[in-house]
């Protein structure tokens, strides 16, 4: 009854905890020189509203030092914790706005970040080491929400060119494009398709494969058993 | 569906060709009619555009980049002449890489009618296209038919047929609609960004070479490439032979040349001065059979006076032999790695600094020994002499004997 009531009064007066909140932060913290990024000291968000930001806030909020200090120049998914990792189970955030979850995934639980096309910083710390690919959902630890967010915002940076990729090598038959050339077009290349094996083949040293149980009938040994164990009268 | 103003009758293309060519820009032209196809394919001016396109095998044809797949690196060990070997190896598979896109008048936008049926009018509100994907049809051939709403049955534009193309036979990285990329916004950011190398593949990915968007598109990046003087952006890759075609094919080569001279290139600013003058040739000034590179530059020096405020770079390295800053520090940074390439270990250096053991040699004694030839026999029996200490569990019986009770 009590919690209950405690909810419900969060979530009719979030504005004012809000705003009574960053009295808190002004006091602890002293009044900094990025004015107006800083640590959220709210621990249990459940029921409160997240704040609203827009991308040229984002933008300031990854340079700032309010953003290093609590992400250490790692990605941010990598401060999140394990334990609760079937977070993209559940909602984050509602469709009020509130928070579902105490705890949030890293994306959600920070105020000021959402994916957008024009922060390619923040998509590419999910994006598997040299490709434009998204990590695995497990090991990002995002909810369904943000990692669907994540493929169309990746998509999108893409195509507005702020995620540079290989694009694949399209290789021209010239004799398709001029009537009067006869040479015959090289072997087709692709983009990642030169593998060292081809280029500098390995010396010729043959590795005696491992010698596998195959041939002899150790298995068969009671079949045979009969021809030579002395039986007993 | 589709929105399209019929051009029926026009035939654009063909009077573009007749007249006047999309890759001579009309201020600069004074001889009007030049076939450009004819002319990019031409032995002599293939060979001049492949040895102007230098080959940058780390920075710019093998440099990383976002695959799809994730590789893992390699790492070989090699003698020097195996090295050489590979690099060799490396170096043609990039002149594959190298190949250029082809340079292409933009095609005609015919169409022909097929048919004609008033009693269809009325039918429906949208065109319908009918697009043949039998298995054989290739994405040249293939017949794509437009029914139009007053009933008129004509074949697809090559827009049109290009879409049909991208919707049924999808591609990665090929969407059905031209991306944002290539609209200006955005093109000029990932410009800024020097991305032009990956904006105009992506542009020979998605477009034919003979659309008309692709030729506009490479042209607007060409002429904000010369116009920032960013040539570095797009050196070895495979457009820079039509970057510098369309640049001599319109005489517009002073930038470049004093880029070139600017790096002390010499060479490379005779092959481009060679292919202006083969694209527009010009009784009165042509090259002599047994010309030396730097004689052509001084004559194309003293024939174009009027560039000699553009060509200040390559005026200074003719004359006192100055190579620009900037780039000088380069040419150092590249001569020191390559001093550093040169250090090898041998039987000299083994036991100092250079040796494997590097500062620490001074500490510990180096011992080469010879596990093959004359020498086997020594080296077996030093084996014997010196017998390793094992630690741990792993000791040795004979330095700590267990049966002492004996």
């Amino acid at each position: 009854m009590l919690t209950n009531s405690n909810v419900a009064f969060r979530r009719l007066f979030h504005s004012s905890v809000r705003l009574s909140c960053e009295g808190k932060k002004n006091k602890e913290v002293k009044p900094p020189e990025e004015a107006g990024w800083a640590f959220n000291h709210v621990e249990k968000k459940m029921g409160m509203y997240k704040p609203k930001h827009t991308i040229t806030e984002q933008l300031a909020y990854m340079k700032s030092k309010a953003y290093d200090d609590a992400y250490k120049g790692l990605p941010i998914y990598r401060w999140v914790n394990r334990s609760y990792s079937r977070r993209h189970d559940f909602f984050c955030i509602d469709k009020h706005g509130r928070f579902n979850l105490n705890h949030a995934c890293p994306v959600c639980r920070d105020e000021y970040l959402f994916f957008d096309y024009r922060n390619p910083a923040l998509i590419e710390q999910f994006l598997a080491d040299g490709t434009d690919q998204p990590i695995d959902i497990l090991k990002s630890g995002l909810c369904r929400e943000q990692y669907a967010q994540l493929k169309a915002q990746l998509l999108r940076a893409k195509e507005h060119g702020t995620i540079p990729f290989a694009v694949d090598f399209r290789n021209f038959d010239y004799r398709q494009w001029y009537k009067q050339w006869t040479d015959e077009p090289g072997k087709p290349v692709e983009r990642a398709g030169v593998r060292l094996q081809d280029i500098h083949p390995d010396p010729l040293v043959s590795f005696p494969t491992f010698k596998n149980d195959k041939g002899n009938d150790w298995d068969e040994w009671w079949l045979r058993h009969d021809k030579f164990a002395r039986k007993a009268k | 569906m589709l929105k399209f103003k019929p051009l029926l009758k026009s035939s654009l293309g063909s009077e573009l060709r007749r007249g006047h060519s999309a890759w001579v820009k009309t201020n600069t032209s004074s001889s009007s009619s030049v076939d450009v196809e004819q002319l990019f394919i031409d032995d002599e001016v293939q060979k001049l555009l492949t040895n102007l396109t230098e080959i940058d095998l780390e920075n710019k044809v093998f440099r990383a980049r976002r695959t799809t797949i994730q590789q893992r690196s390699h790492f070989a060990l090699m003698t020097e002449e195996r090295l050489e070997k590979t690099m060799e190896r490396m170096r043609e598979e990039a002149r594959r890489f190298l190949q250029f896109v082809p340079v292409k008048e933009p095609r005609t936008q015919t169409v022909k009618v097929l048919s004609q049926d008033p009693d269809l009018e009325t039918f429906d509100t949208s065109k319908f296209v009918f697009t043949d994907i039998t298995f054989d049809a290739t994405d040249q051939d293939r017949t794509v038919v437009v029914r139009e709403p007053n009933g008129l049955l004509r074949t697809s534009t090559p827009e049109e047929h290009d879409r049909m193309n991208r919707t049924y036979y999808q591609k990665p990285n090929r969407p059905v609609f031209p991306p944002s990329l290539f609209q200006d916004p955005f093109l000029q950011d990932a410009l800024d960004r020097n991305e032009h190398e990956f904006v105009l593949d992506w542009a020979c990915w998605f477009y034919e070479p003979d659309d008309p968007a692709f030729i506009e598109l490479s042209h607007k990046i060409f002429d904000r490439i010369n116009a920032r003087r960013n040539f570095e952006t797009i050196t070895s890759t495979r457009h820079f032979g039509p970057f510098v075609f369309y640049l001599a094919l319109n005489e517009n080569i002073p930038p470049l040349l004093n880029h070139f001279g600017g790096t002390g290139r010499i060479k490379e600013c005779a092959n481009l001065i060679r292919l202006q003058k083969t694209l527009r040739p010009d009784w009165r000034v042509t090259i002599a059979k047994g010309d030396s590179d730097e004689k052509i530059v001084k004559d194309y020096l003293k024939q174009n006076n009027r560039f000699r405020d553009e060509l200040t770079d390559l005026v200074a390295f003719l004359e006192r032999g100055v190579i620009k800053s900037k780039l000088q520090s380069r040419e150092t940074r590249t001569v020191a790695t390559g001093a550093r390439k040169q250090a090898t270990v041998n039987a000299r250096n083994v036991r100092g600094a250079e040796g494997p053991l590097g500062n620490l040699s001074e500490e510990y004694a180096v011992k080469v020994v010879k596990s093959e030839g004359s020498e086997g026999g020594d080296f077996e029996q030093r084996k014997l002499d010196k017998t390793p200490q094992r630690r741990g569990r792993w000791q040795r019986s004979s330095s700590k004997p267990r049966n002492k009770n004996e």
